[in-house]
């Protein structure tokens, strides 16, 4: 059964770590690559389907993901972590796909009224119900690309800055200062639209 | 909340079958370790190299001007091989930016333009240089450059694990810039005409044909979508 938050770096008693199974997976381990596939593909599911991917897309770019992770497997350090790994994949290949057909990545995201709001923090007393969750879509739309991203990693998948960092490939203060500038921004956003 | 059910073991049975398909040696050469693939892709530079300066050596290489010819090949060199090893990027990297790509290809032709249009102070021996018109010699080199450059194309694309059109961008660029190397140390003809029609314009050739290609998949593609 897949765990709730996948990779999360506290892995629960006698489930078996990302990186262990990806070691074995390397060693050629099938078994392995599928307990792996089970563990993410929820998550990256969802992922695709927030950057603006239907159902359907949302499926073969995960599947691309994978595909990817297989032909990949090779060049992964057994010292690393598997998440930022397969996210970073998973992004390329979303960004892949709408170069290929023309699009810039900026115009992928729409609002996706079937996505699932994980858990958030500091907003998420204040996000009780479905057209509250629907506010904050749209004011993430707004936010520029580099903070939406950031903030989509580190809320919605809850990643840890640090990991958020490798997979933007950016340092991780500014990955922070993204972050700080576009929670705030989401804050107001969400306060001007409640007072209105 | 997500209304979608998730079949994960259906998605997974789809995802072994096309890893099935891809048992070929194309998908065995895409599941080497990206050290091996820029192996691969700078031997094949190296080697089309040392064809042309092991058999068709330009008669007048002992003569031409050695600082011109080091800093030619030194700085050919390093955008080929930056270009390349860009185009064979792993996938768990973070993707370039657009714009570098494409600084990378504005790079390469202004590279070639800028050698072939700067003066060599350097007129070779009449007795080297090929007899008749100008234009069937720029034709010939421009024809024997693409030829050269090909293999390094065709390399840098089936390495690729992606299918990702920036990365054919430069790959064309690399295999046209081998191909100028190669014709740097076959061709004796020094006339800067010829150098910007028939050496420079391979780089040009390539990432033009390339670029057209690009443009006409994605207008299949969204018409097919559409």
């Amino acid at each position: 059964m897949a765990p709730a938050y996948p990779g999360s770096e506290a892995t629960p008693a006698g489930m078996e770590s990302d990186e262990a199974l990806m070691a074995r997976y390397i060693d050629g381990d099938q078994g392995a690559f599928e307990a792996l596939f089970h563990r993410y593909h929820p998550m990256l599911l969802r992922l695709m389907r927030r950057r603006g991917a239907s159902a359907s897309e949302a499926n073969d770019l995960v599947q691309q993901t994978f595909l990817q992770l297989h032909r990949a497997r090779n060049d992964f350090r057994r010292d690393a972590r598997v998440r930022p790994y397969l996210m970073t994949i998973a992004l390329n290949v979303h960004r892949g796909t709408l170069r290929r057909r023309g699009r810039h990545p900026e115009e992928a995201l729409h609002v996706d009224e079937s996505f699932e709001v994980a858990d958030p923090k500091e907003l998420r007393d204040t996000v009780v119900a479905e057209e509250d969750a629907a506010r904050v879509r749209h004011a993430l739309a707004e936010l520029p690309e580099s903070q939406r991203r950031v903030i989509e990693l580190h809320w919605f998948d809850e990643m840890p800055f640090k990991e958020v960092a490798r997979v933007v490939g950016a340092s991780l203060s500014a990955v922070k200062v993204r972050a700080f500038r576009g929670y705030g921004k989401l804050r107001s956003s969400l306060d001007e639209e409640v007072r209105s | 909340m997500s209304h979608e059910p998730i079949d994960s073991a259906a998605a997974f049975a789809r995802l072994s079958q096309k890893i099935d398909d891809d048992q070929s040696i194309v998908g065995w050469l895409k599941s080497r370790p990206t050290w091996v693939h820029k192996l691969i892709a700078g031997l094949t530079v190296v080697g089309a190299t040392l064809f042309g300066v092991v058999f068709l050596r330009r008669p007048d290489l002992d003569a031409y001007p050695v600082l011109r010819m080091t800093v030619s090949i030194g700085a050919i060199a390093a955008v080929l091989f930056v270009s390349l090893g860009w185009s064979l990027r792993p996938m768990h990297k973070r993707a370039l930016p657009p714009w570098a790509v494409a600084a990378m290809a504005v790079g390469a032709v202004a590279l070639s333009f800028g050698l072939a249009i700067t003066p060599t102070h350097y007129a070779p021996d009449p007795a080297h240089l090929p007899h008749g018109a100008e234009w069937v010699h720029a034709l010939r080199c421009l024809y024997f450059g693409a030829l050269v450059g090909l293999p390094v194309y065709v390399v840098g694309r089936l390495l690729d694990r992606t299918r990702d059109p920036s990365r054919a961008v430069l790959a064309a660029g690399a295999a046209g810039l081998t191909g100028q190397l190669v014709l740097l140390l076959h061709c004796p003809i020094s006339d800067p005409t010829h150098l910007v029609t028939g050496h420079a314009s391979v780089v040009a050739v390539f990432l033009a044909l390339v670029w057209f290609v690009v443009r006409v998949e994605r207008r299949i593609r969204r018409r097919a979508v559409a």
